[in-house]
């Protein structure tokens, strides 16, 4: 009765850890998945210079934050020091008093009747939006009594390091309304086609403050172009620019992607070749004595903690490799996605010879036996009879050292230079500084506020990275799987 | 007729294993199962105690009767069944513990046996194994995988008889031992028929008919020809029995 | 040429420990693994590491033996063959195969932030338990499948139960090759930064070290992390000390995988199959 009893719990048992474990699969999909949310709440950031000033100013200079020119870009709350508290207000005309001849502001509100000519800023637009959102801004323009010039113009910029190109809105400039007696040319600019520019009208000069709302007034209208935040999101993701911390941050995973894949590419590449001949020693060649201690030694390469491996290549290989090659390459960081590569390839050296030499073991002996009574030599039979046999298996192998290349963290983090930039392509990407998917992970989460975007992104890229790394692996078993079946 | 069976049929998926077996062994005598390989005799013997029911694709019709309980009904108390039958295997197989250890496992599981008790049982099987002699000295400590073949051979049957069982079914017990070991150990399987009902299937005719008295004869899944082993080997009633003994194949 | 590309492995294999030995030899004494850093980590030993990381490694042996080994046998003797445990089977090796970035992740959001444990010792372990449980899944149900057939139906014959045989009889067989896979996996485990990154690890604290139920909330400094974050905080620690560090790393999952391979092979004699 008790053996039964017994038997009974253990059989639930066991079969309650069996499917948690199967189950922790789905949870870790699941909260990778449930994270990444976050980078959909993300917002859309826009940011241009615009300002009225008379037509003689040069036009190649940047418009400055000068008294002139309203700056108006989008601000993270906190980012710079500027809030919706925190507008700079616009000067009054007395205030501005031989400082400057023309003067722009916004009204704080966006709707125009509400405006109070008082009220004015200079910094006004902050403008994070999701992808669905439409937004209207007001732009008041005149000259300050100062104005000596009959002509005037409006000029507009994007802001330093946005690129309106990867913006998700569609934003126009209109003229909506032209002092009495003026009659102004149209004004109706897409700033995302044409970014930058200026249009000249006739001068307008306002002599009180209050007059200051009767001149030129323009119309920025923010539409949505994407259809939702989701593809916006995703449309930014799969871009080649990667800079989640500056002002208008851009989440292009694609740049840690490549650089990721180069890395390992070239990783597979090194390795591949003398961990096959390695296996094929192991299996064929070496006495069972040797073979019986030599297996444990390379396996015990694996287990040498990867951040060790990192810093033999930071204090070694790296300055081996400038001294030996950085003139006749002329790079002088040995930081970069060769030495990365290389210590890479010498971590799944020893993954791809142990699975490789399993397969190898499971070649049937009656096949590799038929060969050799054909008179070949035990190479040969190797070469013609068992590595064809083997060969789906030996693929399994080498995409196993490949997933597990793709996740490595510590080897590139510490390597590959830890700039995300857009891997070139030319042979200059050899010597390339860069980072990759992994390692992002690891050096961004220290730093980043919970529950956000950029946070939400990283969960992102580790998604993608789980994915990757998953189908690899479960590819790999099925098609070692045939090996196995001896087909 | 302590082991009986009626039109046993027995399928490993699509394949066909045995058909109409009607099968018969008496009690406390050595019943033989022979005949060439491939023929299911030892498929046959395996689904006595339900042994074959861990192979994927096993199927069985018939009636099968091992000291009067049908192993295949539903409700059979199968692990009080596989105590009455004990098993012998082609290769084998002691467990990596001591030889102490070995025997005590089932008895100390099954009747709660322990202290002198379970010594006194453990030393009687050892001596019905014939091994007592050889492990008198260090069966306590010495683990059974340091026993040669034959002994660990001698080991498994102390074990099983153990658990005092009835019926013993052999599988080829002797194929993976030397002559000499096999010598002794066909000697106590006379020996324990004076006690126990013993099946045996073998592959050597000389075996069968030295230590049987019964034999039957298997071919492709079929039960030849079943009778007392001397008349048989002397003048079998099939002529297939007869090409077989002769060594026309197998 | 085959026999080149092995003699190279060993070569590199060789000079890579070996320099970390040269290296690092002339850093170690006792004073430097039993006493802790010294002027913002310019001076003095490792103690407050080698410790987080012995803990770490014992804590995610606890937690991973259990559920590791049941699931195992779940594996290799309970579940039949059918689409779901083919499934199951699958998704635990390609999670073996998961870096272990991703596990850092998970832990993150499930340990860290969802059970509300905080950057701690205690969310470490589970981290790094999660990380290890299906390498130690695989290494189980390999080590009982590895147990010859016979053996199982000679415990069946007898008239064990299913548990009783796999308890009593098959456990046992395994036992050499279930201990090797699960201390090889834990030491590897201790050896990685990314779980830790996110979910444990803490540069440096002028706390006092203690040891009792309050420092499964703490975060613990550890040698990988203490490596990792080194190198982020760019040259802050002399070169010497981050030899001996590495040697120390090195030498904590090497000595135990060391151990492992001993006992396998040991057993792997004493069976004799």
């Amino acid at each position: 009765m008790k053996a039964r009893f017994v038997d009974w719990i253990m059989e639930r048992l066991v079969a309650i850890s069996g499917i948690s474990v199967g189950l922790l699969v789905l949870s870790v999909f699941y909260f990778l998945a449930s994270e990444s949310r976050y980078a959909f709440d993300r917002k859309f950031p826009y940011g241009y210079r615009i300002a009225l000033q008379p037509a003689s100013a040069p036009s190649a200079e940047a418009v400055e934050m000068d008294p002139n020119a309203s700056v108006i870009t989008a601000h993270m709350d906190g980012l710079d020091g500027l809030d919706d508290k925190e507008s700079l207000p616009m000067p009054t005309l007395a205030e501005l008093g031989g400082v400057a001849t023309t003067g722009t502001g916004s009204p704080l509100v966006s709707n125009l009747s509400e405006a109070d000519p008082t009220q004015l800023t200079r910094d006004d637009w902050r403008a994070w939006k999701s992808a669905s959102e439409a937004e209207t801004f007001f732009l008041y323009a005149y000259g300050t009594p100062e104005l000596k010039e009959d002509k005037v113009k409006i000029r507009w910029e994007p802001d330093a390091s946005y690129d309106p190109k990867l913006g998700v809105h569609n934003i126009r400039l209109k003229l909506i309304q032209s002092p009495a007696g003026i009659t102004a040319p149209k004004v109706d600019v897409d700033l995302v086609a044409q970014p930058s520019g200026e249009i000249e009208l006739p001068a307008w000069q306002a002599k009180t403050d209050a007059e200051r709302t009767k001149g030129y007034v323009f119309k920025i209208e923010v539409e949505p172009m994407a259809a939702s935040n989701l593809t916006a999101t995703l449309g930014g993701f799969f871009k080649s620019e990667w800079s989640p911390t500056s002002q208008y941050p851009k989440y292009g995973f694609l740049a840690l992607l490549t650089s990721t894949l180069a890395i390992t590419g070239l990783a597979l590449l090194f390795a591949i070749v003398p961990s096959l001949l390695a296996a094929v020693y192991l299996r064929e060649l070496a006495p069972r004595r040797v073979r019986e201690w030599l297996k444990p030694v390379i396996e015990m390469l694996a287990s040498i903690p990867t951040v060790v491996l990192g810093y033999f290549g930071l204090m070694l290989l790296a300055p081996g490799l400038v001294s030996t090659f950085g003139k006749a390459l002329s790079f002088d960081s040995g930081r970069c996605v060769l030495t990365a590569s290389i210590m890479m390839a010498i971590l799944i050296m020893p993954t791809i010879v142990s699975i490789a030499e399993d397969t190898l073991g499971n070649v049937p002996a009656a096949l590799r036996q038929g060969g050799e009574a054909l008179g070949l030599t035990t190479m040969e039979a190797v070469r013609r009879v068992v590595i064809p046999a083997a060969k789906p298996g030996l693929l399994g192998a080498g995409m196993l050292g490949f997933a597990r290349a793709l996740g490595e963290t510590m080897i590139v983090w510490i390597l590959a230079g830890g700039t995300a930039t857009m891997i070139p392509f030319s042979p200059r990407a050899l010597v390339s500084p860069v980072r990759g998917v992994a390692d992002t992970i690891g050096i961004e989460m220290a730093n980043v506020e919970f529950e956000k975007p950029h946070y939400g992104h990283l969960f992102l890229i580790g998604l993608v990275l789980f994915l990757l790394t998953i189908s690899i692996n479960l590819y790999a078993q099925r098609v070692s799987r045939r090996s196995l079946s001896g087909v | 007729m302590i082991v009986e069976t009626q039109d046993v049929e027995l399928y490993y998926g699509k394949k066909q294993v045995l058909r109409e077996i009607n099968f018969a062994a008496p009690e406390k005598k050595v019943t033989a199962l022979i005949g060439p390989s491939g023929c299911g005799k030892s498929s046959f013997l395996r689904c006595l105690n339900r042994m074959n029911d861990r192979i994927p694709g096993f199927r069985m019709n018939g009636e099968v009767k091992v000291d009067g309980i049908n192993p295949y009904t539903k409700g059979t108390d199968l692990l009080r069944l596989r105590r009455e039958v004990g098993m012998l295997f082609q290769k084998p197989n002691p467990f990596a513990a001591t030889i102490y250890e070995n025997i005590a496992l089932a008895p100390r599981l099954h009747y709660g046996l322990k202290g002198s008790q379970l010594d006194e049982v453990i030393e009687d099987s050892l001596r019905k194994a014939a091994l007592w002699h050889e492990v008198k000295d260090e069966y306590r400590k010495k683990s059974a995988l340091e026993l040669s073949g034959g002994q660990q051979q001698r080991l498994c049957l102390a074990r099983m008889l153990a658990v005092q069982p009835k019926i013993l079914l052999m599988d080829e017990p002797c194929s993976a031992l030397d002559p000499i070991a096999s010598a002794k150990v066909e000697e106590l399987i006379v020996e324990l028929a004076r006690e126990y009902t013993v099946l045996i299937v073998t592959h050597n005719l000389q075996q069968a008919h030295r230590v049987s008295d019964i034999t039957a004869f298997f071919m492709l899944g079929e039960l030849i020809e079943l009778g007392p082993t001397n008349p048989m080997f002397e003048g079998p009633d099939q002529k297939m029995t007869q090409d077989y003994l002769q060594g026309r194949f197998g | 040429m085959a026999t080149g590309s092995a003699g190279i492995l060993v070569l590199i294999i060789a000079i890579i420990v070996g320099t970390v030995l040269w290296k690092g030899l002339p850093a170690i004494s006792w004073e430097f693994l039993s006493t802790g850093p010294q002027d913002g980590m310019t001076k003095g030993g490792i103690w407050p590491m080698l410790r987080g990381s012995i803990l770490l490694m014992i804590g995610t042996l606890i937690l991973t033996l259990p559920i590791g080994i049941l699931a195992g046998i779940w594996l290799a003797e309970y579940a039949t063959e059918s689409r779901l445990t083919r499934a199951i089977r699958a998704s635990v090796s390609a999670l073996a195969g998961t870096p272990s970035i991703i596990f850092g992740l998970f832990g993150l959001a499930i340990f860290v932030l969802k059970f509300n444990l905080g950057t701690s010792l205690l969310a470490g372990w589970l981290t790094l338990a999660m990380y290890s449980i299906p390498m130690v899944v695989l290494t189980t149900e390999q080590s009982f499948k590895e147990v010859p057939q016979s053996v199982e139906e000679g415990a069946i014959a007898l008239g064990l139960s299913k548990w009783q045989t796999t308890w009593k009889v098959m456990f046992p067989n395994a036992l050499p090759g279930i201990l090797t896979g699960l201390v090889l996996t834990v030491a590897r485990a201790a050896g990685e930064a990314p779980p830790i990154l996110l979910t444990a690890a803490i540069y440096y604290s002028t706390e006092k070290l203690s040891l009792g139920w309050d420092s499964l909330n703490r975060p613990v400094a550890n040698l990988p992390y203490h490596l990792a974050e080194g190198y982020r905080q760019g040259g802050v620690i002399p070169e010497k000390i981050i030899w001996g560090t590495c040697l120390s790393l090195m030498l904590l999952v090497l000595i135990v995988n060391l151990a492992a391979t001993i006992i396998r092979a040991r057993a792997r004699a004493k069976l004799n199959w």
